[in-house]
């Protein structure tokens, strides 16, 4: 432990350096910016400053990139919550109940308890980072793809189960995005699956596109043409800030949003998006006001964040212990280690102390510098909402458009957002949730790889899902779940959905 | 004798009826794709895996759809709103790549501003240039994002 502190002092008078320090600031400034714009999202962003770093040393390098990326992380929710358009596939959840809360004129709490919460998370994995980096590493490769697919199925059956729609619906919405999910080219066998002569499919429907049509366009197909549209707000200065009450019910779902967003940070995979899906739909389970969610409650907002930016420090647990890229964006981070000559790994901390723990005490420094940054920048971005709702619309729509054209430059996938939110639309007349469909298609090629894999492994046989302690622990639990789910629907008996739908409904009528 | 009442055309039967359709047209369309075996799945394994679950689904709400809403009662008061929106955003999609990023949006601008949410013409025509003009500045000169160009090589 005292080697730890030691090591700790030594990375931040590194990371404290004039040289660093500006650098950290660089990287924590132009990823909030890149994570405000919507379609550019950390790994674009990343990716084209990536050249931009080649004159640096490795430090200077390295921190600035990795704030780039929390920067982005903290940005990203910016354009949810104001505009109902995810900047990136992580900030889908935020968009649900943080856009609910602009509508209510709670934009500031929403954007301020988002950046705070993020601060928390990301501060506080850190040090979970720096303490259990290798004895986690060591845990997270026992997952193998026997465990890998029952974690992934009970993820999708843990978000049908709490959402508050019919728990039917939510399957079939979420087997949808899984069928989505399949389109293009089959990784291992090369097939090209439903393609229909576009090259552009090949790669599959990105997570940009479907999020921005079902939720971004989506919203605005059902919205612009109410006879009474969204009402035009006008925050005063006092409603920039969370009050008493905010703050308290927000304080446990960034606790649990922490724990549980590093927890699933370091398995590989889509690890932020599925840590904000679980984390929303472990708050609706255990709120006192379940029917608050979807309409602006506070821990809709707090809980998610904080798993996202808790995530983020997760990811590099993999990526500096053990050198394996947790997803896309730590996989870039690494190949921009390689350029500056250092090999992430296990050896790192001992052969690169400097840069290990300089980057590590960088990281303090950095959520530190995005929640000085972030909130006054609060009042700034909520006089968005001041527009009337006739030009905002229009403006939404553009940034729709723009936005997934920036992040691909693929004419194609600008066409599927349009066909994704004509889907939205309908899917909300429906009385569908759409939160499924995306979570499925991000799923999809990791479910199926697991699966098959499986397969090959056990010759087979199902049974190998059944033999591995921790792959059968959770397939029992998701199996509770979905006949806890579908139990009262066969029995004709109304279960807690119906129920609070009815309350809902009764409490809107009145 | 009482003639029989045709079935209900409920949300959920529609939805059911939706997903049903969907999944028999995915079974279809992996026809040419191997299905291999247990022990080696092939590409079509898993999508006719869910296509089937799908239509189960689908089928499980038709049968447990007896109540609900009709699908004229869910009220489209802004449906036609919502179409004029989706005819102007795909005809700036098809324009895109034609006639450059400029011209296209503050086009597909102006539509909606002038035309679907009735401002007033001259403010209409500011706002759609300006915000055209200002979103290419910023993406594709600022951030270097490569935009769709005119015909003429400009914007």
């Amino acid at each position: 432990m005292l080697d730890v502190l030691q090591n700790l002092g030594d990375g931040f008078a590194v990371a404290l350096s004039p040289g660093v320090l500006l650098y950290a600031f660089i990287g924590c400034l132009v990823g909030t910016l890149v994570g405000v714009l919507p379609g550019i999202g950390p790994l674009a962003g990343i990716s084209l400053l990536l050249p931009a770093t080649f004159g640096l040393d490795a430090t200077r390098a390295v921190v600035m990139l990795a704030g780039i990326y929390y920067g982005a992380m903290y940005g990203g929710s910016t354009t949810s919550i104001l505009m109902r358009i995810p900047g990136e596939a992580a900030s889908v959840m935020t968009c649900i109940d943080g856009y609910a809360m602009a509508r209510k004129g709670r934009a500031g709490p929403a954007l301020t308890i988002a950046a705070i919460g993020s601060y928390i998370a990301g501060t506080a994995s850190v040090v979970a980072l720096m303490l259990l980096a290798p004895p986690l590493a060591g845990f997270a490769l026992r997952f193998g793809p026997p465990e890998q697919f029952a974690l992934l199925v009970l993820g999708l059956l843990v978000l049908a189960y709490m959402s508050v729609g019919s728990m039917l619906k939510s399957l079939a919405m979420a087997t949808l995005g899984l069928l989505l999910g399949t389109i293009g080219i089959d990784h291992m066998s090369g097939y090209q699956r439903y393609g229909y002569g576009l090259h552009e499919l090949g790669d599959g429907i990105g997570v940009v596109p479907l999020a921005v049509g079902l939720f971004g366009l989506g919203e605005i197909l059902a919205t612009a043409g109410r006879a009474k549209p969204p009402e035009v707000i006008h925050p005063r200065f006092r409603d920039l800030l969370p009050d008493r009450r905010e703050m308290r019910e927000a304080a446990a779902p960034v606790a649990r949003g922490t724990i549980l967003g590093f927890l699933v940070g370091i398995i590989p995979g889509s690890a932020h998006i599925i840590a904000t899906f679980v984390s929303y739909a472990v708050e609706k389970k255990l709120s006192k006001k379940p029917e608050e969610f979807g309409k602006g409650a506070i821990a809709g907002v707090a809980g998610p964040e904080s798993a996202n930016n808790a995530a983020t420090s997760g990811a590099f647990v993999p990526m500096l212990a053990l050198g394996i890229p947790s997803g896309p964006v730590t996989a870039v981070l690494i190949a921009a280690m390689m350029v500056h000559g250092v090999q992430p790994g296990p050896l790192m901390m001992t052969q690169q102390p400097t840069l290990f723990w300089g980057f590590i005490a960088s990281m303090y420094v950095g959520n530190l510098m995005l929640l000085i940054l972030n909130l006054p920048l609060v009042g700034l971005f909520v006089q968005v909402l001041r527009i009337p709702y006739g030009y905002l619309f229009p403006a939404i729509v553009m940034f729709c458009i723009l936005g997934v054209y920036a992040a691909s430059g693929s004419i194609v996938d600008v066409w599927i957002m349009l066909i994704m939110g004509v889907l939205g639309y309908v899917l909300r007349k429906l009385d569908f949730e759409t939160a499924p469909i995306v979570l499925g298609l991000i799923l999809s090629p990791l479910i199926e790889l697991a699966m098959r894999q499986s397969l090959s492994m056990s010759n087979g046989s199902y049974t190998i899902f059944l033999e591995k302690p921790i792959a059968a622990t959770l397939l029992a639990a998701a199996l509770v779940l979905l006949i806890l789910g579908l139990l009262p629907l066969v029995r004709g008996v109304a279960d807690w959905r119906a129920r609070l739908a009815a309350a809902d409904g009764d409490a809107e009528s009145k | 004798m009482q003639p029989r009442l045709p079935l209900r055309l409920t949300a959920d039967r529609v939805a059911g009826l939706a997903l049903i359709a969907f999944g028999a047209l995915a079974i279809v369309e992996s026809r040419g794709l191997p299905v291999g075996s247990l022990r080696e799945p092939g590409p079509a394994y898993f999508p006719i895996v869910l296509s089937l679950a799908l239509i189960g689904f689908g089928a499980l709400l038709l049968a447990f759809s007896g109540g609900g809403a009709g699908l004229r009662e869910l009220g489209w008061e802004e449906a036609r709103h919502a179409l004029l929106i989706v005819l102007g955003a795909a005809a700036a999609i098809f324009l895109l790549p034609r006639a450059g990023y400029v011209i296209t949006i503050a086009l597909l601008l102006f539509y909606l501003l002038a035309v679907v949410a009735r401002r007033h013409w001259l403010l209409s025509i500011l706002v759609s240039v300006g915000l055209a003009a200002g979103t290419f500045a910023l993406f594709d000169m600022g951030l270097r994002v490569l935009l769709p160009r005119s015909p003429l090589g400009f914007f």
